[in-house]
Formats: C-alpha cells, sequence, structure tokens
C-alpha cells in the first residue's frame, strides 16, 4: 500500500514541470546590445519627442534616472540583487540607485517610489514596483512613474500612466530581461525591450559617486564667447 | 589663426564609446583643439580634460573633451595621469553637438608622443595578461597549480598567448623543438580541447632521453602517454600538397612518448587555458630515429602499425593499432596548417608528436582519471614500422 502511494506520489509530481525561484544572486552587467521592438508612438508622445531637446532635457545631466529603462541599459555597471522571503532589492551601481520591491500582487503597488539613491533622495521616474515569482521567473510590476524618457537618446517617453512590466530569468548562465512598457496614451503596441546580463566574478558593487553630469558650469566658462559652433 | 580642422569622414567607429547617450551627445565629424589643460576630470558619469585655447587676439575658448565614465576607464585599466595641468595638447575627437565639445580620439603632446584610450586599454589588458602568463608558468615550473586561463578570446589570439607563455618558460625549459597536438582521435575527447584539435610546443628542456627514470614527485597530475612521433627532413613540407608530398616532407619516426601535466585548478580551466598554458607538457621521452621514405609502402606501414606498451617483467599491459585511430599523415597536415594561421612554418630536425595512440597510465594515486600505474617501466613498442626488432622507446618509473 505504501509503495504504490509513493509511486503514486512519484508519478504526480513527474507530471507537473518542475519550477524554482530563480537564484539572481550575483553581480551583473550588460551584454551586448539591448534590443527593442519597433516602436510606435501615439501623436501624443510624438509631440513630447518634438519637444525633447538632449541637450538640456536629459535627466541623466542632473545625475537622475530617466527611467528604469535607462538604467537596465547603461553598459559597464554592475547590477546586484538580494532576494528575500518578502522583497527583492536591486542594487544598480548606476547612480547607486536602491530599488526594494516588495513581493506581492500588482493590485499592492504602493504610491511611494521604489527607488532612492545611498544618499536618500528617492526617484520617481522609476516609478512603484511590485514583485512576484512565477515558476523560474521573477516578475515586476511598475506603475505611478513621473514622466520621463525610456529612451533618452531619442526622447521616447514615459508618462504616469505607464505600466512596466521586468521579467527576469537565469539561462545559460545570463540573466535576461524583458522589459514592457504599456501606455495607451504614448504607444499603440506594447514597445519591448530585450536585455542579457553576464555574471561577474567580483562581489563588490562600488560606489558610482555621479558628479557634475550637467554642462552649466562649462558653458558659463565660455558665456562670454560668441558666434557658431566651430 | 586657424585652430580647428574639421574633417568630415564617411565612416567613424563609434563602438568605443562607454556611454550610450554618448553617441546622441556626439556627431560623427572629427576636429581638433589645440590648448593648455586646466582641469583633469576623472569621474563619473563623463571623466573629461578642460583646455583652454587662446586665439591670436587673445580670445580665451575653453573646450571640453570627455570621454568615457571613471568607471569604464578604470575597469580597462585607463588612467589620465599623462595628462598634466598647465601642459599644452592637441585634441582630436568628434565633434560634440554642444558648443565646443569632442569625444576624445587621441591627445597629441607637444613632444609628439600621444594618448589614445582605445590604445591604452589594450596595453593595459596586454599587460594584465601577460602577468597572469608569468604568474602560471612560475606555477607550472614549480608544481603549483595553474590557474585556468579565463578569457573569451578568438583560438588565434590564444595562441599568439600561447608564444607568449613559452617566451616567458624559455629561460627555463628551452627553444622550440618541436609541437604536439591533441584531439584526431576518435575517442571522446576533451572538454578542454577544442573541437578540432589542439597544439602546443616542445621545448629542449622537456626531452627525455630513451630510458631515463621519473620520480613520481617530478610531477603533480602528471601520466604516462603513448603517443608517435615524425621528424621534420625537409622544409618542403611547408608546400606539400599530397599525403606522398608530406611525408617527403620528414625524414624519420621518433618513438614517442611523454609525460604531461596539466595541472589546472580543475573550477577554471578552460580550452582557451589549456591552450595557454602549452597543454602542460612537461616531459617528452625519444627512441632511435626510425628513417622513413616517402613511398605508397611507407604510407601503408604508417598507416597500419600496431604497438603495445610492456612493463619491467615483459607483461604486455595494453596493445593497440593506428588503423581506426588517427591518420598519421592528416594530422602531420593538420599541425602545418594549424601553425602557418600563426605564421610559422615547419622546420627540419623539429619534432612533431601526433598525440595518444589511445594508451594512457596515471602515475599518482588518487587521480580522478584512473588507477595508479603500479609497474617501473612503461616500454611502448611499435610493431610493423621497422623490419627487424620493433622500434621502442621506455620510461622507467623510479619509485
Amino acid at each position: 500500500m505504501f509503495e504504490r502511494m509513493t509511486l503514486s506520489l512519484a508519478a504526480l509530481l513527474l507530471s507537473f514541470p518542475v519550477h524554482a525561484e530563480p537564484d539572481l544572486s550575483g553581480i551583473w552587467m550588460l551584454a551586448g546590445r539591448v534590443t527593442e521592438s519597433d516602436v510606435q508612438l501615439t501623436d501624443a508622445a510624438l509631440r513630447i519627442q518634438a519637444e525633447y531637446d538632449l541637450l538640456s532635457d536629459d535627466p541623466s545631466l542632473y545625475c537622475e534616472p530617466a527611467s528604469t529603462s535607462r538604467v537596465w541599459a547603461n553598459p559597464n555597471v554592475r547590477i546586484a540583487f538580494d532576494q528575500a522571503p518578502d522583497r527583492v532589492e536591486i542594487s544598480y551601481e548606476f547612480y547607486d540607485l536602491r530599488r526594494d520591491i516588495p513581493l506581492g500582487v500588482p493590485a499592492e503597488i504602493s504610491g511611494s517610489p521604489s527607488t532612492k539613491n545611498v544618499a536618500g533622495t528617492y526617484f520617481s521616474k522609476m516609478g512603484s514596483s511590485v514583485a512576484w515569482y512565477e515558476g523560474d521567473h521573477l516578475l515586476i510590476e511598475t506603475r505611478n512613474h513621473s514622466p520621463g524618457y525610456i529612451r533618452t537618446s531619442r526622447g521616447i517617453p514615459q508618462s504616469e500612466n505607464t505600466v512596466t512590466t521586468e521579467k527576469l530569468w537565469i539561462e545559460d548562465g545570463d540573466l535576461r530581461l524583458t522589459l514592457t512598457y504599456v501606455d495607451k496614451t504614448l504607444f499603440a503596441a506594447p514597445f519591448v525591450l530585450e536585455h542579457r546580463f553576464e555574471k561577474l566574478k567580483s562581489t563588490e558593487l562600488p560606489l558610482y559617486n555621479c558628479t557634475d553630469a550637467d554642462y552649466d558650469w562649462f558653458e558659463k566658462l565660455n558665456a562670454p564667447a560668441t558666434g557658431e559652433s566651430p | 589663426m586657424k585652430t580647428i580642422l574639421m574633417t568630415l569622414l564617411a565612416f567613424v567607429t563609434t563602438t568605443s564609446m562607454a556611454h550610450h547617450a554618448t553617441v546622441a551627445n556626439f556627431t560623427r565629424d572629427i576636429i581638433s583643439a589645440e590648448g593648455v589643460i586646466e582641469q583633469v576630470r576623472f569621474q563619473n558619469p563623463h571623466a573629461s580634460v578642460l583646455i583652454k585655447h587662446t586665439e591670436d587676439d587673445g580670445n580665451e575658448i575653453y573646450w571640453l573633451i570627455e570621454t568615457g565614465a571613471r568607471t569604464t576607464l578604470e575597469r580597462k585599466g585607463i588612467t589620465l595621469d599623462r595628462l598634466k595641468v598647465g601642459s599644452t595638447i592637441k585634441a582630436t575627437g568628434l565633434k560634440g553637438r554642444r558648443q565646443f565639445t569632442m569625444y576624445l580620439q587621441e591627445i597629441v603632446f607637444e613632444d609628439g608622443t600621444t594618448f589614445t584610450p582605445e590604445q591604452e586599454a589594450a596595453d593595459a589588458e596586454d599587460a594584465a595578461i601577460r602577468a597572469e602568463l608569468v604568474a602560471m608558468a612560475d606555477d607550472f615550473i614549480n608544481l603549483r597549480m595553474m590557474q585556468g586561463f579565463d578569457h573569451d578570446m578568438p583560438l588565434d589570439e590564444a595562441y599568439r598567448w600561447q608564444d607568449e607563455m613559452v617566451e616567458i618558460m624559455r629561460p627555463e625549459l628551452g627553444e622550440v623543438v618541436g609541437y604536439k597536438t591533441g584531439g584526431h582521435d576518435p575517442g571522446p575527447g576533451f572538454a578542454t580541447f577544442p573541437p578540432d584539435g589542439i597544439r602546443a610546443y616542445i621545448l629542449s628542456g622537456m626531452l627525455r632521453k630513451d630510458g631515463d627514470a621519473i620520480k613520481v614527485a617530478d610531477t603533480k597530475v602528471g601520466f604516462l602517454e603513448a603517443d608517435f612521433a615524425f621528424r621534420v627532413g625537409s622544409a618542403s613540407i611547408n608546400e606539400a600538397k599530397t599525403d606522398l608530398e608530406i611525408l617527403a616532407g620528414l625524414d624519420a619516426i621518433i618513438p614517442f612518448a611523454e609525460v604531461p601535466d596539466p595541472y589546472y585548478d580543475p573550477d577554471t580551466r578552460s580550452i582557451n587555458g589549456t591552450i595557454v598554458a602549452n597543454m602542460g607538457t612537461r616531459m617528452s621521452f625519444t627512441g632511435t630515429p626510425v628513417p622513413i621514405r616517402a613511398t605508397p609502402e611507407w604510407l601503408e606501414r604508417i598507416n597500419n602499425f600496431t604497438f603495445a606498451v610492456i612493463d619491467e617483467h615483459d607483461t604486455v599491459i595494453q596493445s593497440g593499432q593506428m588503423n581506426g585511430w588517427y591518420e598519421p599523415i592528416t594530422v602531420v597536415r593538420w599541425i602545418r596548417d594549424q601553425i602557418a594561421e600563426s605564421g610559422k612554418e615547419l622546420l627540419p630536425g623539429q619534432l612533431l608528436s601526433l598525440g595518444n595512440v589511445g594508451i594512457l597510465r596515471q602515475i599518482h594515486e588518487g587521480s580522478p582519471r584512473g588507477p595508479a600505474y603500479q609497474s617501473d617501466q612503461f616500454r611502448l613498442e611499435y610493431y610493423g614500422l621497422t623490419d627487424g626488432e620493433p622500434a621502442t622507446v621506455t620510461i622507467n618509473i623510479d619509485r
């Protein structure tokens, strides 16, 4: 009898795929280029894009993350995960950001920003997030963004209506991320970005200390100068 | 005075740009500016050099010469230490969309020397790898565990570093006297060999005479390996096309057994590591050369000889046949073509060990590869190559 029950239990277990929460521990760095789907901007988004001036509107000029996408896509910087039973903390070397995300369901997303830097400044352009596990994937949903730019080089915007879903998993030892932006006011179809990160041997996440990212100090030096750019 | 030179180029690579927004912040136009360094700013998100250019009329213009993030530069081994406040430089780079800015490509100092971040990075990386090789060579020579060479790079680059490794080991292990290869037989293969085969150098200091004795402590994880080798007779082999032409470039079969010592850290060993570590080649034993001729009959002999390893009691430990293992002339051709990719040619007198003929015995107890050889002699006999007594080479073990 016991043997038959054991066999039945084994058969039951074998009939379902075995998933485990992904172990994202370690230090990661972007590898290769971020690939993106065709971006289908609405008229409202096109107007924002047309008004965007990279030289003055890029939040990076103030050491401020322009969006979640901008932070994930920065090359040559490290990213670390801390997976606790009730939350996930993602630490980005870029701008020394710490993203504290509780585990829960999307309905539980708070109104407070999830991201601050090590000095304690919160960044609403990174939105408010909640995370959960689905099989061997970690999913993060983020809402309540303040307006920012998903792609600062081209002025692709985000708004307070933007909802992002980040899907993270391990594949062949690499960390994979699919980042999906949904916002009917800005995009006619979801805007999807794919990333791959390689695990580093290093265990350290050094401080970035973003300093003087703007050009005000420099432009003051040439203030008396007139004429066209050479 | 025309201080700013602007040249439109059809193509300028931007792959070196560390910060992806950089692509948007700079055009593809190349410009130059001369001036005196006012500040060197080694910081995130942009390191930069501020220079002051004074025009003929006394008007001063500040230029910001930007480069990558401090973090990126540091990780590439680039410093800005050579850029001294007060020195005059000419900077060349990509014209910025912001007035009087550029993305640095090259700085020329007053004495004509240059600073190129990409070259600095390459030099720093090379220096780091060279230091790693020095440590690996020292570990190998002193019977310490070598760390694997954990660098992603094409095979030809790994072989370039193998050349460097051999240069580092040359004072201790002597001149290049030949090549060895492996991975051409139908056996299961090694995960740390490239799929098409691997080669390494044989150095004069590795050569041992027929019958020389080794001690178990002479190696760390060394093992006894029955091999087969040729000697190059003529440089014509480098141009040979047919098997007979290749055979004509060889003048002897060398009875050959070796004791490799691939003592790498098992957690870090890799294909590139195995190449760069010269396959852990430590000792090569050579018997009396067997002269050969470039005839179909000799090709037949070479492809069909048999062999056996015998101990000091004349007990056959293991035997085998070349037929079905690898084709010797095909492997010679592979070595020749492989070293040609590195710009090398085979030279008369060089040995070409074609690799294991299927018989290996561990020397050390507890090896994961199998039990330790208990006999005191590892005598390799080749049958069918000579008309009389078999060709032979012997390794004695002094316990």
